[in-house]
């Protein structure tokens, strides 16, 4: 589905931040991403959303090179960067739009996306006037709309309190239950990654950016609460602390080798 | 709102209170006529009902003032907006002519004037080059600013929705700059506001207030340069509280602030 062939990319004249990277996501499957700061989780990320060209390798999706940005690649930010001069509606219909739809055909499939993520009652609400957790809502459904090949996934809920980020979380679930879509989903958060992935990629600093490639297996939607997901986070903690910065572990360990 | 009219009143009857102490002191200390705000608004009524000065009616001078405000700022100003919306969206065009505006935003209005008669010679054109100068490098500088903000947020966005150029200018970059426009606009008209009157003082323009200002010296009217220093703050007044605080209020509780955050 998306491969990266021996991908390099540096800025500038600095240090290569991904060096000869291979890897490759299968289709229909969600992949979380977990890594210390800068090691090149967000590059890979705007790679496969074509928002910049690798510095050498090629980036393929189904086959056909990565060129430029497009709406077969959904992107959810960290902010929800929805457009604060138009409704919740007019938001999600831009997109659609964009794609030839006619004004009332937009409205309607616009309308049912809204519905899935519970944000309909809001439709005709400025952003500005909707919590965080909202925005973001509105932020997928305005992606799941265009039905993309691939969605990616920046750290969408990290800016979101807890609890609403665990309510996101599950819907999310459903929603790709639902519809089944290819998820990069990118975090700093191992229960988030223990909860969604059905695999984890843990980054590393470059040269060597692939540190863990690990399968989880068990069935979801998952408990938090139970014993198989504390084996999994133990086993991804366990992991991130042999890089030489471990936000995983606590947040508290600054960069130590860096 | 017995209270707020007192606050809001207050500073301007202590304005009044000191002008008409720096009166009395000056035509004791220096016995010369210094005219007292009462005597400022007699004046303006007087010119007010038609009394000429300078050779023209008041409204005369009002009126040319503010068409030459109105043209010298407009050309600056688009041609500031159009600018800067070139310039944030060429990255080759902000490096090869970035710099040049920044030079200009640092050459005060009135330096303008010998360059402006060499090219205008004496008269209006001048005096309206001389405006849009003033005009041109806020507008353009703040402009470019707002679209180099949206580039990492709303433009990204928007493409990866899959926006055409099309789009992506009508839909995104002119609705999303909008606030740095309205911004820019009003730097740029505070800016040629002040070059205008110092333009119509140096520049010989035949009518205007700024020209009537400087003229009142040859008949010692003073009293009149007064009253139209009242006038060129009365327009400041208006053209702030009339058009730009609203309009500013509106965009701003339309965009972020607000119980938002700024992009």
């Amino acid at each position: 589905m998306i491969e990266f062939r021996q991908i390099t990319k540096q800025y500038g004249n600095g240090p290569a931040t991904l060096q000869q990277l291979s890897l490759t996501f299968a289709e229909h499957r969600f992949t979380c991403v977990l890594g210390p700061s800068g090691c090149g989780k967000s590059t890979l990320l705007n790679l496969i959303a074509g928002f910049m060209a690798p510095s050498s390798g090629q980036v393929l999706l189904q086959g056909q090179p990565v060129r430029k940005p497009g709406p077969d690649r959904g992107v959810v930010f960290q902010d929800a960067t929805l457009f604060p001069w138009m409704s919740v509606l007019d938001n999600v219909r831009f997109g659609l739009r964009q794609q030839g739809l006619d004004n009332n055909r937009s409205t309607a499939v616009a309308r049912e996306y809204l519905a899935l993520v519970g944000m309909l009652p809001q439709a005709d609400a400025l952003p500005i006037r909707l919590s965080g957790g909202m925005r973001q809502r509105v932020a997928i459904a305005r992606i799941l709309a265009l039905r993309p090949k691939v969605l990616l996934m920046d750290e969408p809920f990290s800016a979101l309190d807890a609890n609403s980020r665990e309510r996101l979380q599950d819907e999310l679930l459903s929603i790709c239950a639902a519809c089944p879509t290819t998820v990069v989903y990118i975090t700093h958060n191992v229960d988030e990654a223990a909860f969604l992935a059905e695999r984890v990629i843990i980054m590393a600093p470059a040269p060597n950016n692939l540190h863990a490639d690990i399968p989880l297996s068990s069935p979801r939607p998952r408990l938090r609460s139970s014993q198989e997901f504390c084996r999994v986070t133990g086993q991804l903690r366990a992991e991130l602390d042999r890089l030489p910065c471990c936000i995983g572990v606590s947040g508290a360990k600054e960069c130590l080798g860096r | 709102m017995i209270r707020r009219l007192t606050i809001t009143l207050l500073p301007f009857l202590l304005f009044l209170l000191l002008w008409q102490a720096t009166a009395l002191l000056v035509e004791q200390i220096r016995m010369v006529p210094f005219p007292t705000p009462w005597q400022t608004l007699e004046r303006l009524g007087q010119l007010a009902a038609g009394e000429p000065l300078s050779d023209a009616p008041l409204y005369r001078h009002v009126g040319d003032s503010l068409l030459r405000w109105l043209t010298g700022f407009g050309s600056g100003a688009v041609a500031g907006l159009l600018y800067g919306l070139a310039a944030g969206m060429f990255n080759r065009l902000e490096q090869a002519t970035g710099q040049i505006v920044h030079l200009l935003q640092l050459i005060p209005g009135l330096a303008w004037v010998p360059i402006a008669i060499l090219i205008f010679g004496i008269g209006e054109p001048a005096t309206i080059f001389m405006i849009a100068m003033a005009a041109f490098p806020p507008v353009a500088m703040t402009v470019l600013a707002g679209v180099r903000q949206l580039d990492g947020t709303y433009l990204r966005a928007a493409r990866m929705l899959g926006a055409g150029k099309r789009a992506l200018f009508f839909q995104i970059l002119l609705p999303g700059a909008l606030p740095a426009i309205l911004s820019g606009l009003r730097l740029g008209m505070g800016n040629s506001w002040r070059v205008l009157l110092a333009a119509e003082m140096v520049v010989g323009t035949g009518t205007g207030l700024g020209y009537s200002i400087v003229e009142s010296r040859w008949t010692l009217d003073y009293t009149a340069a007064f009253a139209c220093l009242v006038v060129i703050a009365l327009i400041g007044v208006l053209v702030e509280y009339g058009l730009f605080r609203p309009l500013d209020k509106r965009t701003r509780r339309h965009y972020y602030l607000e119980g938002g955050q700024a992009p």
